[in-house]
């Protein structure tokens, strides 16, 4: 049934996979960040992969899901090449995994972080202020991945934050939403280590890479609205597809009837 | 390169002191490219006393390049501007803050750059994906080097993967089934820098018409070329030159992986101790089909090939030997593709050993004492030709393939019977394959037909010194054909299917021993076999298959109605005898728990036998001392085996592992008799139920450790057989009891040196019901290798084996063997090895085999010391 579900959201996916871009800076850097973090506050102990980079510049910043994008972009090149829909549907399983769907844009002209992410086939697209969190920088030092790096703390939409920054990598700049401090955050996880990012690589970009943030069929929306649908939609997607979009899906028999009602466990990263 | 000094122009200054209630002072200003004039963005302003740890305020330049921030006042701070990119600056203000303009230059980056990798191993669904660059270091060349590296996969001494206690079922080059099962030649000869990615595909049903009919347990392996390395040819040239005896070695190996062609060439050529036909050994993995062989196979009627220590096979193997094969695939049209193999091998092999071999009897021993040189020249060419088209409606797969072998050989005996032996068999064969699947009107319909010709002829001769000679000719013909034709019926998550076919195999076999063979209680003259067995089956097979979401269970039971007519042809005794055999199975697999698999499976085989060297009336001739005759009546061989297995992986954590558990009684037709008529074993196949049973445990788990770059294993393995012979009219049982330890270390926690351990332990027990018990047998093998890499250009390793083997009661053997070897990177892609093999010079290897109600303590001839300069190039 997870996988109908699942299939119902990729075939809807391939149509809307059309992108045009809107052009925000360049970068010149990339950093590589492991996502790891708990889907079920009954099993934070059962963690989640993701392969995250972050692109950088002067002026702006992209953050976005490695798996993400090599899914999308193996789908759009099929699409390129005249692959039917239903065949990409029957073999989807070739595309493999995706990530994490958010992007996360930085513009530091319009001091502003911009998410771009999706809630089954919609795109939506949120601004917020740039590096809102008020850091506590702490007394404490440590060496990872042979840069020396600092202790920061902070609070931030209803947890608690540890990060380490590296002064010689002079960027105010990190995973996620997370920046503001005087360097790079290599690595940041919350006080009860459901959510953290940790940096796996750096290299600079030559040439220069264009940040673009991709114009789908986007919405705008407000953080809060966007974060109550994200939940409504992680804990009862089927609900969530008839009453937010008009998509019904009947289930066959009791068994299937019983998991479309289900409550599903859900742990979001921002709590407030 | 642009200049990395500072240059800071205080243009003008504007004090902005306010002093606040809290005493703190304000200090701002704008911060500019020192060239360009322009605002710089994002510049990080900090400010700290005489520590730049202890930060007192930050902040970031905004998009006019201003910043601005409160510091207390009065103190001696000093403020910090860096832009990653830029000169860092500092400046110290003094009593009064400052404002200025500030201008930076640009600054070549000296930071350490960390290369970016993606995870050593991701998995989705069921494909696990292995980043070859992660795993491969040390004297890595090939990328079977890298394969016996990756948590969960081996590579077997014989040169065939195993996944997770499993053999693969396919290897695919860019998903393309270039090699069918001759995957050693890419294996042995593709550099890993061409690879970017393993892809290990789980439950790998290779017929896409089958996918959603039947589960397979087995996996295949992809391996993904770098961009750089398709669309173009790329392969390596190498040469080399040794002694002692005078060595040389030569290789050449060509790859073009297009988008609708793939080729793969190979010729190579040494006598260096390099077992090169091992690279095109066909692997066998079960019918994908049937789950069964799809031919029959018969015993080698001459018995005079080497039998092989348990060793590294480059320390015994004494070669001349040459290879060359071609393999081609294209796409035709849209999902046909058709594939073209050329391959011919050229042997010539040499060993030596002595042996000490006692049989058993129940009141008697039987014991021969013999030194022996081993010659032969086995040389084969064969070429294939395949047809292929694989969707999702339709399968259609034609092979035909032609083959030609000849090997001759020459043993020389002393010892208990001083002898000479000459032999050389002819082999032609012509099969024909089809497999056809289509999927019409909500059913699936099969058509199969194997076809095959089989030509074998041999002579053979001994020369007794004292007692004269003899000489012996045969050949056996073979035509074999199987037919048939099925459906297969859904059923709401079931699948039925229904075959009918029809299987025949006609086969002639003569031979004429000629000479005086008085030791066997003949006198001088002709012993004329002229045997013809015909097999006609009948058989239809059902099968039930469930396929779900995390359980598939399969249930056959074929019904084979067997007809068997011999006869012998100079006697004119015909002989006909007709089975109904059923051989029902079941097998079943459940998901548990993410990852953790359980595999059930019970089956029941039944065979006739239908090798015609079983029945032969007269004696024919094996080797020296090893006459066989065979019995009369068509026998059949019965075997009730089960098995129940765990199987868990967790690839994100590199954790694999697997045990298994398997009985099978075994119930032959045939009992085996040895005579001993002094120096000469004449074996005859007796027309008697016999009984034997065989019970297995083993497990693998094994665990990879990112962070140091190391992956440790464990296998360990319990058998037990028994067995039944009759030695010199008196029945034996003989039981084998063993266990089995594998540790194996692979660590490379410093990106200059990396370590490997292997070890073997092994633990033996013999005996026979009558009283005959053998001393537990222990032998261990340490095999130790370490790499050390002092710079980008040179490699050197040294590997140590220590060998312990327990001859019999009174006599250990103690060996050890030193290797060491150099690399030096000369260019890019240009290579000098230098390779020093066994310099200890050990030149015996001394062990025990337990076989046919024996004992065997062999000793073998190693390699000597030998040394070897090559030059490798890969393009």
């Amino acid at each position: 049934m997870k996988s109908l579900f699942f299939s119902v959201l990729l075939l809807f996916g391939v149509y809307t996979l059309r992108i045009h871009a809107q052009e925000l800076g360049t970068a010149n850097y990339r950093c590589t960040y492991k996502l790891s973090y708990s889907n079920d506050p009954n099993q934070v102990a059962k963690k989640t992969e993701d392969f995250m980079i972050l692109e950088m510049g002067p002026i702006s910043s992209a953050f976005y899901s490695y798996h993400t994008f090599r899914v999308d972009s193996a789908i759009k090149s099929d699409l390129a090449h005249g692959v039917p829909a239903m065949e990409m549907l029957a073999s989807h399983s070739k595309y493999g995994r995706k990530g994490v769907d958010y992007q996360i844009f930085k513009d530091k002209r319009l001091a502003k972080t911009i998410t771009v992410d999706k809630l089954a086939i919609q795109n939506f697209k949120y601004e917020e202020p740039l590096h809102a969190m008020k850091w506590e920088i702490l007394n404490e030092n440590s060496n990872l991945l042979g840069y020396e790096v600092r202790k920061a703390v902070c609070s931030f939409s209803g947890r608690d934050y540890e990060a380490w920054y590296a002064p010689a990598i002079a960027f105010d700049n990190g995973p996620w939403k997370f920046g503001g401090l005087p360097g790079l955050i290599l690595k940041i996880n919350d006080s009860k280590n459901e959510f953290s990012f940790e940096l796996t690589g750096f290299q600079s970009l030559n040439p220069v890479k264009t940040l673009e943030i991709p114009e789908k069929k986007i919405t705008e929306i407000n953080k809060l609205e966007f974060l109550k649908r994200q939940d409504r939609l992680n804990r009862k997607p089927y609900e969530y597809l008839r009453t937010q979009m008009g998509i019904q899906i009947k289930p066959l028999d009791d068994a299937a009837k019983a998991n479309f009602d289900k409550v599903r466990p859900y742990n979001p990263m921002e709590l407030n | 390169m642009r200049t990395l000094s500072l240059f800071c122009v205080l243009v003008f200054l504007v004090p902005i002191i306010g002093h606040g209630q809290d005493k703190k002072a304000d200090i701002g200003g704008r911060i500019r490219d020192a060239i360009s004039k322009e605002p710089l963005i994002g510049v990080i302003v900090s400010a700290y006393l005489d520590d730049p740890a202890q930060v007192l305020a930050y902040v970031t330049s905004d998009v006019e390049g201003k910043f601005h921030m409160r510091i207390p006042h009065g103190l001696k701070v000093r403020i910090k501007f860096s832009l990653l990119g830029y000169a860092t600056q500092t400046i110290s203000l003094e009593h009064s803050a400052i404002a200025s303009v500030i201008f930076l230059e640009k600054e070549v980056i000296s930071l350490q750059e960390i290369k970016i990798k993606l995870p050593k191993i991701t998995h989705s669904k069921d494909t696990i994906r292995y980043q070859v660059d992660q795993f491969a270091g040390g004297m890595d060349r090939s990328i079977g080097d890298v394969l016996k590296k990756l948590p969960g996969i081996e590579v077997s001494d014989n040169g065939q993967i195993i996944y997770n206690g499993v053999a693969i079922n396919r290897f695919y080059i860019e998903g393309k089934n270039l090699l069918d099962n001759q995957y050693g030649l890419a294996v042995e000869n593709i550099n890993f820098a061409d690879v970017s990615q393993v892809e290990v595909l789980e439950n790998h049903q290779p017929v896409k018409v089958l996918e959603d009919t039947y589960a397979s347990d087995r996996a295949a392996i992809n391996i993904k070329l770098k961009d750089k390395s398709k669309m173009k040819w790329i392969g390596n040239l190498s040469a080399g030159l040794g002694f002692s005896p005078l060595l040389g070695d030569l290789s050449t190996h060509t790859l073009n992986v297009s988008a609708d062609w793939q080729s793969i060439n190979t010729l190579k050529a040494n006598n260096s101790g390099t077992n090169i036909t091992k690279e095109v050994k066909q692997f066998s993995v079960e019918d994908l089909i049937d789950s069964k062989g799809k031919f029959p196979t018969w015993a080698d009627p001459l018995q005079m090939q080497f039998t092989p220590p348990n060793l590294r096979e480059s320390r015994y193997y004494f070669n001349e030997s040459v290879l060359a094969n071609s393999k081609s695939i294209w796409d035709l049209i849209k999902d046909l593709t058709a594939k073209a193999t050329i391959e011919f091998t050229r042997d010539e092999l040499e060993n030596k050993m002595r042996a000490s071999r006692t049989y058993l009897a129940t009141d008697s021993t039987f014991h021969f004492l013999e030194h022996s040189t081993h010659r032969s020249i086995p040389t084969s060419f064969r070429l294939s030709f395949n047809l292929n088209n694989n969707i999702e409606k339709q399968f259609l797969d034609n092979t035909l393939s032609v083959s030609l072998q000849k090997e001759g050989m020459d043993v020389g005996i002393g010892g208990t019977t001083t002898n000479e032996q000459e032999g050389n068999i002819r082999r032609y064969q012509i099969s024909n394959d089809l497999d056809f699947i289509k999927q019409f009107a909500g059913q699936k319909w099969k058509v199969r037909s194997s076809s095959l010709l089989d030509l074998y002829s041999l002579k053979g001769s001994v020369l007794y010194p004292a007692i004269s000679g003899i000489s012996q000719k045969a050949k056996r013909n073979s035509i074999y054909q199987d037919a048939s034709v099925g459906t297969i019926l859904p059923l709401k998550g079931w699948s039925f299917e229904n075959k009918l076919g029809v299987k025949l195999n006609f086969q002639d076999m003569d031979s004429d021993l000629e000479g005086v063979i008085g030791m066997i209680d003949a006198t001088q003259g002709h012993y004329i076999n002229e045997l013809s067995l015909n097999l006609r089956d009948l058989y239809y097979e059902g099968i039930l298959a469930l396929k779900k979401e995390g359980s598939n269970m399969r249930i056959q039971f074929p019904l084979r109605y067997s007809s068997v007519a011999m006869r012998q042809k100079n006697g004119m005794a015909r002989h006909h005898e007709a089975f109904l055999l059923a051989e029902p199975s079941i097998s079943y697999s459940r998901d548990l728990t993410t990852g953790l698999i359980l595999h059930l499976r019970a089956s029941m085989d039944n065979e006739v036998v239908s090798d015609p060297i079983q029945y032969l009336d007269e004696p024919i001739l094996r080797n020296y001392r090893f006459f066989t005759s065979g019995s009369d009546s068509i026998a059949r061989n019965r075997r009730l085996s089960s098995s129940l297995g765990l199987s868990y992986r967790d690839p994100i954590s590199a954790i694999f592992g697997h045990v298994n558990m398997r009985y099978a009684h075994n119930t032959n037709g045939l009992l085996t008799s040895n005579r001993f008529e002094g120096p000469i074993v004449v074996r005859e196949f007796i027309l008697n139920r016999n009984r034997g049973s065989m019970f297995n445990i083993s497990g693998r788990i094994g665990k990879g450790f990112f962070e140091s770059n190391t992956s440790v294993s464990l296998q360990v393995q319990y058998s037990s057989n028994s067995s039944t012979f009759e030695q010199n009219g008196q029945m034996l049982q003989q039981s084998l009891r063993s266990i089995n330890f594998n540790p194996h270390i692979t660590t490379a926690p410093f990106s200059w040196s990396s370590l490997d351990y292997s070890g073997k332990l092994s633990y033996r027990h013999f005996a026979t019901t009558d009283g005959w018990q053998v001393d537990p047998s222990l032998s261990w093998i340490n095999s130790l290798t370490l790499t050390c890499i002092p710079s980008s250009k040179i490699r050197l390793y040294t590997s140590y084996e220590y060998l312990y083997n327990e001859i019999d009661h009174d006599t250990q053997v103690q060996q050890q063997f030193l290797d060491f070897g150099a690399r030096f990177k000369w260019r890019n892609n240009l290579e000098l090895d230098l390779k020093g093999s066994n310099i200890l010079n050990v030149r015996s290897f001394g062990h025990t085999q337990f076989t046919e109600a024996s004992i065997n303590s062999v000793y073998y001839s190693m390699r000597p010391a030998n040394y070897l300069c090559s030059v490798y190039y890969n393009f």
